[in-house]
């Protein structure tokens, strides 16, 4: 049976792995969205 | 005029700097500092979760102690019951006392640099959009934390959710297969039934007993000690391997147990009736068994070995062995036996004390009973007066060192009821269980002239109980009540260095009915006992 110091670094580095994960894919999701929108919005004024 | 004219190119300049500059210089110093919030953020949540030793550790949310009370566990809680959420309010507030440090700082530096120095007319301006970029740097960075921390919070009340879920199907996963094997756990000294029993920390230095080790709060897959020596959560994940105990009354359990079908032999009878000697026989006759048929017996606990080892060299030697203490409630020799084709199974062969079949009060200390679905009943020939009576003068000068003290002894019909009523009250089916009944001390009376006749054949020994000795109450009373019934005469001695035939004989009639075949897989076998191969004590 195994000893550690923090009984909760792995566990820890995992959640840390999968937030760090989960806020690149969120602001890569923002950016992308925002450029869906700023296009949107240029080839609206663009149109008129 | 002069002064006029600078004024207006003042104004000129401000205005062309809050028009054209401005709002770039706005824009950049608000991003930096937002970017500046985020990286804070990032870079404590890092420290905290990733690092170890963290030199800004989150206290721990529960600190185990070797001690707990009753409603708590020697260990540390499984991360998603508590620490995580005191890791995520340490990472906020940690990051925004260090994002306020950097406003506080910032604020200064900018009061300090624009408003506050001898060119104040001209600075001013890089000021004021550097407090406004300040505030929207601020503000934005707030969001995106905030953005961060509620992503932290859902990564964590995710994972507590599948951590949750992950724990109870493992416990049914546990308890199914168990089972589906028909695997159940019983303590053999207190009787009791056990769901799961408590472990030992295996740390050679530590041996904080765990009540409840199952998945749940203190860990899904492992659990840490209090002094942080990780253990395994379930039978199947391993927590077999570690010392078990009962949680009813902390008395030692088998080696390994949970990881077999459990077989329960109760061995009753009066005092004094051979019931240790058989039991010792009975053992012995196993071992031999799975000798021969290529099986495995290995002893589940170190109290069945330190008895057997003990108790050996005796019935080796023909010697007496001591009785049964009362008081202690009976103790199972418990054996693992692995036979070559099929499920190993853990027979426990209880001994309990003879005279605790003469009460009904102590009787109910027999709770292990309730498990049984084969019985032995050992009857001592010597004990019934028909028997005694029958024999000659001759006969019963030499049988009197064997024949048990009378004062102490209670007829069979009678110990065979009160075990029966006691078997009932405990609510086992009997009509569904076997009963064999073993007539002992064949190795001194065997050759007696009441039994010269009789051939050792389950038929011819009941005949003869019933015709000769008057027990054909009690044995009406074993064939009504019991679904299978056998008789056999036995001698728990040795013979050509191997256990008698006759014990063999029982023990493979017994296990017949529990579905653990050594060697022969038809029904039960019928004695092969013979007298001429006995060899007295």
């Amino acid at each position: 049976m195994s000893t550690r110091s923090d009984p909760y670094l792995r566990i820890r580095q995992v959640v840390f792995t999968i937030t760090m994960v989960a806020m690149t894919a969120l602001m890569v999701a923002v950016f992308l969205l925002a450029l869906v929108v700023g296009e949107g919005i240029a080839e609206l004024y663009s149109s008129e | 005029m002069g002064w006029v004219a600078v004024g207006i190119i003042y104004i000129a300049l401000v205005v062309f700097f809050f028009i054209y500059l401005g709002p770039s210089l706005f824009a950049i110093t608000g991003l930096g500092f937002a970017v500046w919030f985020v990286v804070i953020y990032i870079r404590t949540l890092y420290s905290i979760m990733a690092v170890d030793p963290s030199p800004i550790a989150t206290p721990l949310a529960h600190a185990p102690s070797p001690t707990p009370p009753a409603s708590d566990q020697p260990a540390y809680r499984q991360y998603f019951f508590g620490q995580a959420i005191a890791d995520l309010k340490h990472s906020a507030s940690v990051s925004f006392a260090r994002c306020q440090d950097i406003v506080e700082r910032s604020s200064t530096w900018i009061r300090s640099s624009f408003f506050q120095n001898e060119m104040v007319l001209a600075t001013w301006p890089l000021g004021i959009v550097s407090y406004a970029g300040l505030v929207s740097g601020g503000v934005v960075g707030g969001v995106v934390l905030s953005a961060i921390a509620a992503i932290h919070a859902l990564v964590v009340l995710i994972l507590q959710a599948i951590a949750l879920a992950v724990a109870y199907t493992l416990r049914l996963i546990d308890t199914g297969a168990r089972r589906a094997r028909r695997i159940s756990m019983r303590c053999p000294r207190c009787y009791e039934d056990i769901n799961f029993p408590a472990y030992d920390c295996p740390a050679t230095s530590c041996s904080i007993r765990h009540g409840d080790v199952r998945p749940g709060r203190y860990g899904v897959l492992r659990r840490s000690c209090a002094c942080m020596t990780r253990m395994p959560t379930l039978i199947i994940l391993g927590s077999h391997r570690l010392d078990a105990y009962c949680p009813h009354c902390d008395s030692p359990l088998a080696e390994g147990v949970g990881t077999a079908a459990e077989v329960v032999l109760p061995v009753m009878g009066g005092t004094a009736a051979g019931k240790t000697r058989l039991m010792a026989s009975m053992v012995m006759a196993l071992d031999e068994m799975a000798d021969e048929h290529g099986a495995q017996l290995v002893f589940a606990d170190a109290e069945t070995k330190r008895e057997y080892e003990r108790i050996r060299p005796l019935l080796v030697a023909g010697e007496s062995t001591r009785a049964t203490q009362v008081g202690q409630g009976p103790r199972a020799y418990s054996v693992y036996v692995a036979p070559k084709s099929g499920r190993r199974k853990l027979v426990h062969i209880f001994d309990p004390a003879g005279e605790l079949h003469n009460e009904t009060e102590r009787m109910q200390e027999l709770r292990y009973i309730r498990a049984a679905r084969s019985f032995l009943f050992v009857v001592d020939p010597l004990s019934i007066s028909d028997y005694w009576r029958g024999l000659t003068d001759a006969e019963r000068s030499s049988f009197a060192q064997d024949r048990p003290d009378q004062r102490l002894v209670k007829a069979p019909e009678f110990v065979f009821q009160t075990s029966y009523d006691n078997i009932m009250r405990m609510g086992v089916n009997t009509k569904r269980s076997r009963l064999a009944v073993a007539i002992t001390k064949q190795d001194v009376v065997g050759s007696s002239s009441l039994q010269a006749s009789v051939e050792p054949n389950s038929d011819r020994i009941e005949a003869w109980l019933r015709d000769e000795l008057g027990l054909g109450n009690m044995l009406r009373s074993m064939r009504l009540n019991f679904g299978d019934v056998a008789f056999f005469f036995s001698a728990a001695v040795r013979v050509n260095d191997g256990v008698d035939r006759s014990v063999v004989d029982i023990v493979r009639w017994l296990l017949a009915g529990e579905r653990l075949y050594l060697g022969d897989r038809s029904h039960a076998p019928e004695s092969t006992f013979s007298k001429e191969a006995v060899v007295p004590s």
